[in-house]
């Protein structure tokens, strides 16, 4: 019996050796590929965030318009966020390459599952990032234009304006994704809707005395108006 | 229907340019060449002609041209009895301040430079100013200083009042004086009287950003090139910008303009230091004192609300002293709201350099200015009120030499943007 016994545990620990020696190159090799990656991720990383600095990279893109990213980079830096980006890229690809090494089908499944949900992911970041420069830059540019009319609501306008384009971009990314099917659309309908019924019942309503002020104003202005005695031009 | 309209004007302009160009050939020769460039009626146009034939008359020996937009008058016809004014009527785009400034659809100094060379002038001047306004006095005093040879460009120091062309008294006029070291009262002009000199070297047409750039800036560019101005107290009218556009965008186009010019001509101007005057010709005038106070509260309601409001726009352009300094303004009642001029010097130099690096959309900072703009203009109004203009005069001064004092903290600055900045 004792013989059977050993036998048994010889048969497991051969077993769990074999296994473990099965195991060690995908291992060591998984090690080696992040490990691999983790340089070149490096490297390409810094070369690119030197290249980007060198072409003032963060200039042009503020003056493309782009200046509401650099509040969403580390250290302000579009060029720095550009370069994370790739370099976390690259370290993905070094995991996907040391995974392959345990099992290459799981792998191959897996990436291609995730290079054909890739274009949804990419596209929604896409809407994501342009919505949300696109918000800042429409609510300053309310802000500034309804400062200069002298609208005491500016900042509450230009709120509205930006709220309601991060809103829109955020249903349109998770769309993208596939994420949450019609209740997204449901919601965002609601959402939507609810703002603007917000707004009218607040201009109607609640600022009707601000509203009927400036209306007011307006008229006694255009019914008074004369001749400024003074020209900026 | 709009460009249909368009279209067809074209059409005719351009039928009106080669019937223009077979008159010029026949004109021959002129040593002058005029040109009206403001819109008006027939009848504004034919007296203009006529003011502007008998003042023109005694300055030149040969022949003068007068370039005028009145396609009825007959090409080649004469004023008076001589045979020594002679007209063509020419589709030159129109005058207006600012489309030299915004890229308008023309360029109306560069169309009269061609006229000029054509005929082989030696001098021209161009009248943008509205019709009514156009004297003798007006054109001799641009057109005899080049027919003495004693200037290249002869430009207007308009007679207004003391609270007219603010934009220009508080930025535009005290700012190219700084940044390039010559008192010229009115570098925006829409009059000009040119020399063949100046026209031979600013009549080739630029381009930028891949269209024909429009010229404007005429004294800045003169000066650029090493050429000699003068100015002329004249009564001539400038008229008002098409479309009654509203401040923030005559601001925001006058200074995108100004601050385009300035970076352009860096290398120019970066080795300027002080000022000096340019010769003036013409009599001083006492204007008339203004009838009514000005009411400044709104616009220091506005700059009020604009610090509220714009405080982290602001904060993108301006240095922290600089905000400091606006924040304390905010808090001073309106009989007692003075702005420093280091302060506003300061706030329009910190501007520019934004501008310049591109901190946001420069449409959106120009515009932001406005409400810092009505601060200071509400500070004027207030300091020169019931002011003579002896004591104008002596503001401006201040104000220039505030400009002039602070050069050194623009080059800086510019040179050294990333320089430590409080």
């Amino acid at each position: 019996m004792w013989n059977q016994v050993e036998d048994a545990l010889n048969e497991s620990v051969k077993q769990v050796i074999t296994g473990v020696a099965h195991m060690l190159p995908g291992v060591l090799a998984l090690v080696v590929a992040l490990l691999f990656s983790l340089v070149l991720a490096w490297i390409i990383g810094h070369v690119l965030r030197r290249s980007l600095r060198g072409i003032d990279f963060d200039q042009r893109l503020a003056s493309w318009g782009f200046s509401g990213l650099s509040d969403w980079s580390p250290g302000k830096s579009p060029a720095l966020l550009v370069s994370r980006i790739v370099s976390w890229g690259v370290v993905l690809v070094g995991l996907l390459i040391g995974v392959a090494a345990f099992d290459a089908t799981l792998t191959s499944q897996l990436v291609m599952n995730l290079f054909a949900y890739l274009p949804n992911l990419l596209a929604a970041v896409v809407v994501l990032v342009v919505g949300n420069v696109l918000a800042r830059f429409l609510a300053r540019g309310v802000l500034i234009g309804a400062v200069n009319m002298n609208l005491h609501y500016a900042r509450l306008l230009s709120l509205g304006v930006k709220w309601l384009v991060i809103v829109l971009s955020a249903a349109m990314a998770l769309n993208h994704l596939g994420i949450g099917g019609r209740i997204v659309d449901l919601a965002f309908g609601i959402l939507f809707g609810g703002i603007v019924l917000a707004l009218a019942l607040a201009v109607g309503l609640g600022s009707k005395d601000l509203v009927s002020r400036s209306l007011e104003k307006q008229t006694v202005r255009m019914e008074e108006e004369k001749p400024e005695a003074f020209h900026h031009l | 229907m709009t460009a249909r309209r368009g279209k067809e004007k074209e059409v005719v302009d351009e039928a009106r340019a080669v019937e223009a160009k077979e008159s010029l050939e026949r004109i021959g020769q002129a040593a002058v060449v005029i040109g009206l460039g403001a819109a008006g009626g027939q009848e504004a146009v034919r007296r203009a002609i006529q003011r502007t034939g008998d003042a023109v008359r005694p300055l030149v020996e040969g022949r003068a041209l007068i370039v005028h937009s009145d396609a009825t008058i007959p090409d080649g016809g004469c004023v008076g009895e001589e045979d020594r004014v002679r007209l063509l009527a020419l589709p030159l785009p129109e005058v207006d301040r600012l489309a030299g400034i915004g890229q308008g659809a023309g360029d109306p100094f560069r169309a009269l430079f061609d006229v000029c060379r054509k005929v082989g002038g030696k001098a021209c001047a161009l009248i943008g100013s509205e019709l009514e306004s156009i004297s003798g006095g007006s054109i001799q005093g641009l057109v005899r200083p080049l027919m003495e040879g004693s200037c290249d460009l002869a430009v207007p120091y308009y007679r207004q009042q003391k609270l007219d062309g603010l934009i220009n008294s508080g930025i535009v006029y005290p700012l190219t004086r700084a940044l390039y070291g010559k008192r010229i009262r009115y570098p925006l002009t829409t009059d000009i009287g040119a020399s063949a000199k100046y026209i031979e070297r600013f009549s080739m047409p630029e381009r930028k950003n891949g269209r024909m750039a429009t010229l404007a800036w005429l004294p800045v560019r003169a000066v650029c090139a090493g050429m000699s101005v003068s100015q002329v107290r004249v009564d001539l009218k400038p008229p008002p910008a098409k479309g009654n556009p509203d401040l923030s965008s005559t601001l925001s186009l006058v200074l995108d303009s100004m601050f385009l010019e300035m970076d352009r001509n860096a290398a120019v101007w970066q080795k300027v230091r002080g000022s000096q005057a340019v010769v003036t010709q013409g009599e001083t005038k006492v204007e008339a004192e203004e009838s009514a106070a000005v009411e400044v509260h709104k616009m220091v309601d506005s700059f009020q609300m604009g610090y509220r409001n714009l405080v982290d726009v602001w904060g993108m352009a301006l240095t922290p002293a600089a905000m400091l300094e606006l924040k304390k303004l905010t808090r001073l009642p309106e009989e007692q709201f003075r702005m420093p001029d280091e302060v506003w010097v300061r706030v329009v130099y910190d501007f520019a350099l934004a501008h310049r690096f591109r901190v946001m959309s420069r449409d959106h900072l120009l515009r932001a200015m406005t409400p810092a703009y009505l601060a200071w203009v509400a500070s004027y109004i207030l300091e020169v009120r019931g002011a003579g203009p002896r004591m104008v005069d002596d503001r401006l001064e201040r104000l220039c030499l505030a400009y002039e004092a602070n050069k050194p903290y623009l080059l800086s600055r510019w040179r050294w943007p990333d320089r430590f900045n409080p």
